[in-house]
């Protein structure tokens, strides 16, 4: 028995509750509101928008421009992360009042394993409407709550009908209330899925349901295979407390609140990317092998180039010769970037190193210095030390991501900060 | 009662084992000459976790100009600072 567990526009009521408790006279979403970064910062993205917002054909993703034009007298509020953590977290207690197999599937999703609790809490569906009103009564948002046999079946339950809603779907319910969804509305079915599907005319979840399993293999190999399953209410995959994700990946990434147009500028970035993903890596007691770098120009075309290492550092300085070796082999400085980012991967938590014979500067050495200038960090903030690189000021000496350790056990198996 | 949420400054005893105890508050605006207001009693007491925020909200009662008037002061332990909630 699984529940899943979905804030209604997250973002946007978590921001409503704040304000109406600090004495804003109006409920953000009772009114045309959205919550987007700054458009000066090239942040300008609609993250959430109200209700009434939605019937104006505001979409999430959409950027501020196109939203004010569908809606000149749109309210826009910046986002506040650690407002968003702390109901996050708050739900989550919450949660965990009922039974201790939650998984954070994301900041505002919770799946929850009923299985073992059943007995103690009695009727699912009466328990989900608890647990749906005690978070609306302690809470002050709203939340959609689906029941199902399995994870996918309790997810697509969640996105029914909203907000403030339980529904249940079954296995002799599939027919009924999942097959007649767009295959688009199937957990897993992207964009470029949808387009696969639609061109063999299929066009429902039914549809898919439907297809002959050997056809969706040829079409689209595992993840064919994967979502005729979930489009028959198949899923195995158990309910993983966070606590018990292991983490596979740290990245950073930053759009730029200008171009970056010179190699030089272009470095600065990366290296404050790179400060801040190393520092992340180490906190969790990690050294990798294998380092990428992304970049995005102005015209939106998407690079990636990564390097598998022969061996294990943790070295911020080492991960970062890599990382500039990894931008010449894909930017030539004619087109100009709006995004880079790093990742980290192929993390080894033994953080025993093998010495290698093509590395120029002693590991121990270098990872002494980082420890040093870590600690000093973490006990004076990240102000305290940086790199004479960055004394002009024209570059912060850390930036990407808002993390502060808080959101390492969130998510599912690889962990993405900067989807954050 | 309406939400008013405007920061206060609270004159408080500590209390072993429990929550702190108001005795008296005024409001911060300094374009205005602020009364310091005694608390006569505390009615209620209850614990709020609205936006994920853990928060004590006091009932009190005061007299003002012969008036007795009931409003509720929040506490909001994280930050330390006390607010004017409902009034």
């Amino acid at each position: 028995m699984i529940f899943h567990v979905d804030a209604n526009s997250a973002y946007l009521s978590w921001t409503a509750v704040f304000m109406l408790e600090k004495g804003h006279p109006v409920d953000l979403r009772t009114i045309p509101s959205v919550i987007s970064g700054n458009p000066d910062n090239r942040h300008g993205i609609i993250l959430a928008k109200s209700i009434p917002a939605k019937g104006y054909g505001i979409k999430t993703g959409e950027s501020l421009f196109e939203a004010r034009r569908k809606c000149p007298n749109l309210t826009v509020i910046q986002p506040n992360y650690n407002l968003y953590l702390s109901c996050s977290d708050a739900m989550y207690n919450i949660l965990l009042e009922y039974s201790p197999t939650a998984e954070r599937y994301s900041i505002d999703e919770c799946f929850l394993d009923m299985s073992r609790s059943q007995k103690l809490c009695g009727d699912p569906v009466k328990t989900a409407h608890e647990i749906r009103q005690r978070i609306k009564n302690e809470l002050g948002f709203t939340v959609n709550i689906g029941v199902g046999n399995n994870r996918i079946c309790a997810k697509m339950a969640s996105e029914f009908t909203k907000p403030d809603k339980v529904h249940t779907l079954w296995p002799r319910e599939i027919p009924e209330k999942m097959w007649p969804l767009p295959v688009s509305e199937l957990f897993m079915v992207g964009r470029a899925t949808k387009a696969k599907l639609e061109k063999i005319n299929i066009r429902t979840v039914g549809d898919l349901a439907n297809a002959d399993p050997l056809h969706m293999k040829a079409l689209m190999k595992s993840h064919g295979i994967l979502v005729h399953q979930l489009a028959n209410g198949i899923d195995g995959t158990p309910v993983t407390p966070n606590n018990e994700v292991v983490q596979k990946g740290v990245g950073n990434s930053i759009t730029t609140p200008k171009d970056v147009t010179t190699l030089g500028e272009a470095w600065k970035v990366l290296l404050s990317l790179t400060e801040r993903a190393c520092q992340r890596m180490r906190r969790i007691g990690c050294i990798c092998s294998l380092v990428s770098v992304h970049i995005k120009t102005n015209t939106f075309l998407h690079f990636s180039h990564q390097i598998q290492l022969p061996y294990y550092t943790g070295s911020t300085s080492e991960i970062y010769r890599c990382a500039l070796n990894l931008l010449a082999g894909m930017w030539d400085c004619t087109q100009p970037l709006r995004q880079l980012g790093v990742r980290l991967g192929n993390l080894d938590r033994s953080r025993a190193v093998q010495l290698s014979l093509l590395q120029t500067v002693d590991p121990l050495k270098e990872e002494k210095v980082d420890q040093t200038v870590d600690s000093i960090r973490k006990r004076y903030g990240d102000s305290a030390i940086m790199r004479g690189c960055f004394a002009d000021g024209s570059t912060p000496p850390i930036q990407g991501g808002v993390n502060d350790g808080q959101y390492i056990n969130i998510g599912g198996g690889f962990l993405d900060e900067d989807n954050f | 009662m309406k939400i008013i949420s405007d920061p206060i400054d609270v004159l408080n005893i500590g209390q072993v084992g429990g929550k702190p105890k108001p005795l008296r508050w005024k409001r911060r605006k300094e374009d205005e000459i602020n009364q310091v207001i005694k608390i006569d009693s505390i009615v209620d007491i209850r614990d709020e976790n609205k936006a994920g925020i853990p928060s004590h909200i006091y009932v009190c009662e005061s007299s003002i100009d012969d008036r007795k008037i009931r409003y509720e002061i929040k506490l909001t332990p994280s930050t330390s600072q006390w607010e004017l909630y409902r009034y």
